[in-house]
C-alpha cells in the first residue's frame, strides 16, 4: 500500500519527530517499500503457528510485596541519577517543554 | 428531552508496600523529597526489568470478587505505547485484551430504586510521574516519585442515565475500596480519578457522541461536571449542532468543560503483550483463597445494621460509612447486650431481653455516637483514631443513662468529661457530683426557695402562661448544679402550686 503524506505525519507525529517536507516524501516511499517487503511474508501459511509473545516459557513470576527486597539504596539512587540528566533544577529533571 | 448515557473509568491506587513492578517504596503522594522512592527500573533506564508485585495481584482479585467478578484462568500484561515527559519508558505497562477480571456488577439504591451497574473490567497497569509545568514557561520539571505505582483501572458499561448515580457508584466504590483495604481512594489526593464518558440522545435513538471529560477531583466535580456536560451537549443538539468526539476537562472554579484534546485510538497506542513479564495462569487456588479472606462489605455491613439492631437505613448508612466506626458501634452494642442479659431487669429468655430493650439501645447509642461524637470531631478535628473513651466506657455511660442514673444535662457533661480525659464514667461521676439526684427532701427544699423567689412567676402560671413552668424549673435545677431530673420537679412544682392553690 502507498502511504500518504498526511500518514507519515501521523507517524511522526507520534514519534515526537519534525519532518522536513523532502524527508517526509522520503519517509512515504520507504514506508511502503518496508510494508510491501511484510505483504510477500504475509503470504506465508501460518495458520498453524503460534505468535511468538513470550520466549521463555515461564508463567506466574511474582515479587513479594516486601521493602526488605529492595536492593538498591534509595537515599543516593534518586539524587544520583538526578544528577545524570542533562539538565535539573534541585532534585528535579529538567526539560524543554511548551504546552 | 435527551436521555444521558455515561459509562466510568476509574483508577485506584494500591496500598501496596512496594511499587507494581520495583521494590521502591509505594508512598502514595506523601513522599519527602522529589525522586525520592525511585530506582532504575521505575526510572526506565535502559536493561532494567519489571517483576510483577504479588500483594497488586492480590488486591485487585478481592475488589473484583467484591464486585462479582469472574477471574479468567489466564492474564497478561501488554505494552501501550506513547511519549511523554512523565513515562519514563515511552510505554506503559498495562492490560490490554486479557484482563485480570471481568463482567461483574454491583446495585446502586437511590431514593429507594435500585439500579444495577455491570463493570466490564479491572485491570492492573502502572502509574505516571508527575509534570510541573507552569504556563507559559519553555520548560517543565520531572518528578518520578509516583512512576510505577500500582493502579486498578476499572470500566464501567454505559449503565448510567444521572450525574447522582454516577456520584453514588463512585462513594460506595471509594467505601468498598476502604473497607477492602485495597487502597485509601482519597480523591482530593489523586489516590482515586474518575473520568465519565457521556453522551446524550432521544430515548429509543442509537447512543450520541460521547465525549470524555478529566479532571474530576472530587465527589462534588464528577456531579456538577456530569451535569454541565449533559446540559452542553442538549443545548448543542437542540440548535441543530453536533457534539464532537472529544477530551473535554473539567474547570471547577468556572464550573465549565472545556476542549483538551480528540480522543486518540487504540491503534495509536501500538499495544503488544509485554515481553518482560511472564502470564499468570492458574488462577482459581488464589481467587478460592481470597474468597476466603472477604470481610463484610458495606452495603452488607448496613444492611445488617437495619435487620440485627433495628436502626433506620440513615443512621446504619452513617454508622457503616468509616468502617472502624462500624466497628467500634458494635462493641459498644455487643456490651450493652451483655450487661443487659446479666442485670436481672427484665426475666425472660436472652432474645426477649434483648428484643424488648433492643431497638431503645441501640438508638441511644446510634444517637449519642452521631449527634454528640460527631459534633466533637467536627469541632475540635479529632477523630476515632484518637478517641479516649474505650467501647466498655461509652456502653457504660449507655447504661447510666438508660437506667436514669444521670439526666440529660449532667450526661453531656459526663460525655464531655470522658472524651477529653478517657477515665470510665463511674470514676468521674463520683468524683464531680453528677449522680442524679432523686432525693425528694432535697429537691422539694430547692422547690420551696424558688417559690419563695418567683412570685410572679407563679403568678403567671396560675394565669394559664404554661411556660413559666419551664423557668422555675430551671432555677430548680440550677440549684441542684443541673442533677435534679427536671421531669420529677417539674411535676413536683406543678403539684405544689396547685395544692397551694386548692388551699388558698
Amino acid at each position: 500500500m502507498q502511504f500518504t503524506i498526511k500518514e507519515v505525519e501521523h507517524i511522526a507525529q507520534l514519534s515526537r519527530l519534525s519532518l522536513n517536507e523532502k524527508e517526509k516524501e522520503i519517509y512515504a516511499e520507504q514506508f511502503s517499500k518496508i510494508l510491501a517487503y511484510i505483504e510477500k511474508l504475509n503470504m506465508v501459511d501460518t495458520s498453524n503457528v503460534q505468535p511468538t509473545f513470550q520466549i521463555t516459557g515461564l508463567t506466574n513470576i511474582e515479587r513479594r510485596d516486601s521493602l526488605a527486597t529492595t536492593t538498591l539504596s534509595n537515599a543516593s539512587s534518586g539524587a544520583e541519577m538526578v544528577e545524570q540528566s542533562p539538565e535539573k533544577e534541585e532534585r528535579y529533571i529538567k526539560i524543554k517543554f511548551s504546552q | 428531552m435527551f436521555l444521558p448515557t455515561i459509562g466510568l473509568e476509574v483508577h485506584i491506587q494500591l496500598k501496596t508496600n512496594t511499587k507494581l513492578f520495583c521494590g521502591c517504596k509505594n508512598s502514595l503522594g506523601m513522599e519527602e523529597k522529589p525522586n525520592f522512592n525511585v530506582c532504575p527500573i521505575c526510572f526506565g533506564h535502559p536493561g532494567t526489568l519489571p517483576v510483577l508485585n504479588n500483594s497488586a495481584v492480590d488486591l485487585l482479585i478481592k475488589l473484583a470478587l467484591a464486585l462479582n467478578c469472574d477471574v479468567p484462568n489466564f492474564t497478561k500484561f501488554d505494552r501501550k505505547n506513547y511519549f511523554y515527559p512523565d513515562l519514563p519508558k515511552g510505554y506503559q505497562i498495562s492490560q490490554y485484551d486479557q484482563p485480570l477480571a471481568i463482567n461483574g456488577h454491583i446495585s446502586l439504591t437511590i431514593n429507594n430504586q435500585t439500579t444495577k451497574i455491570r463493570i466490564t473490567r479491572l485491570h492492573l497497569e502502572e502509574d505516571a510521574g508527575k509534570l510541573l509545568h507552569e504556563s507559559h514557561t519553555d520548560y517543565a520539571l520531572i518528578d518520578l516519585n509516583r512512576a510505577g505505582t500500582p493502579l486498578i483501572e476499572l470500566v464501567t458499561e454505559p449503565d448510567f442515565h444521572s450525574a447522582i448515580e454516577v456520584k453514588t457508584f463512585c462513594q460506595e466504590l471509594q467505601l468498598m475500596v476502604r473497607y477492602l483495604h485495597v487502597g485509601y481512594a482519597n480523591m482530593e489526593k489523586g489516590q482515586m480519578r474518575c473520568e465519565a464518558n457521556i453522551s446524550i440522545a432521544k430515548p429509543g435513538d442509537k447512543l450520541g457522541t460521547k465525549v470524555e471529560v478529566k479532571n474530576l477531583n472530587s465527589f462534588k466535580a464528577v456531579e456538577r461536571a456530569i451535569e454541565y456536560e449533559i446540559k452542553r451537549q442538549s443545548e448543542a443538539l437542540e440548535s441543530d449542532e453536533t457534539v464532537i468526539l472529544e477530551t473535554r476537562g473539567w474547570d471547577d472554579t468556572k464550573g465549565t468543560t472545556y476542549h483538551q484534546r480528540k480522543k486518540e485510538e487504540a491503534h495509536d497506542y501500538r499495544y503488544f503483550p509485554e515481553p518482560d513479564l511472564p502470564p499468570l495462569t492458574d488462577l482459581k487456588e488464589k481467587v478460592e483463597r481470597i474468597k476466603t479472606e472477604m470481610c463484610e462489605l458495606p452495603i452488607q455491613r448496613r444492611e445488617r445494621f437495619v435487620s440485627e439492631y433495628e436502626l433506620d437505613y440513615k443512621t446504619a448508612y452513617i454508622l457503616t460509612s468509616d468502617k472502624k466506626l462500624s466497628g467500634y458501634t458494635e462493641n459498644v452494642i455487643s456490651e450493652l447486650k451483655a450487661w443487659l442479659l446479666t442485670s436481672g431487669l427484665e426475666e425472660g429468655t436472652t432474645e426477649e431481653m434483648w428484643n424488648k430493650h433492643k431497638k431503645k439501645i441501640t438508638k441511644s447509642v446510634a444517637n449519642w455516637l452521631t449527634v454528640e461524637l460527631f459534633k466533637f470531631f467536627n469541632e475540635s478535628g479529632a477523630t476515632l483514631e484518637s478517641l479516649k473513651i474505650t467501647a466498655e466506657d461509652f456502653a457504660e455511660f449507655i447504661i447510666l443513662i438508660y437506667k436514669g442514673n444521670v439526666n440529660s444535662t449532667s450526661a453531656k457533661k459526663l460525655f464531655e468529661i470522658m472524651l477529653k480525659t478517657g477515665r470510665d464514667p463511674h470514676h468521674i461521676l463520683e468524683e464531680n457530683d453528677l449522680t442524679q439526684i432523686d432525693d425528694s427532701a432535697e429537691i422539694d427544699k430547692h422547690i420551696a426557695e424558688v417559690i419563695n423567689m418567683n412570685a410572679t412567676a407563679i403568678q403567671d402560671y396560675k394565669n394559664g402562661k404554661v411556660n413559666a413552668i419551664h423557668f422555675l424549673v430551671g432555677k430548680v435545677v440550677g440549684l441542684t448544679k443541673g442533677r435534679a431530673n427536671p421531669d420529677i420537679v417539674r411535676e413536683k412544682i406543678i403539684s405544689k402550686i396547685n395544692h397551694e392553690h386548692v388551699a388558698s
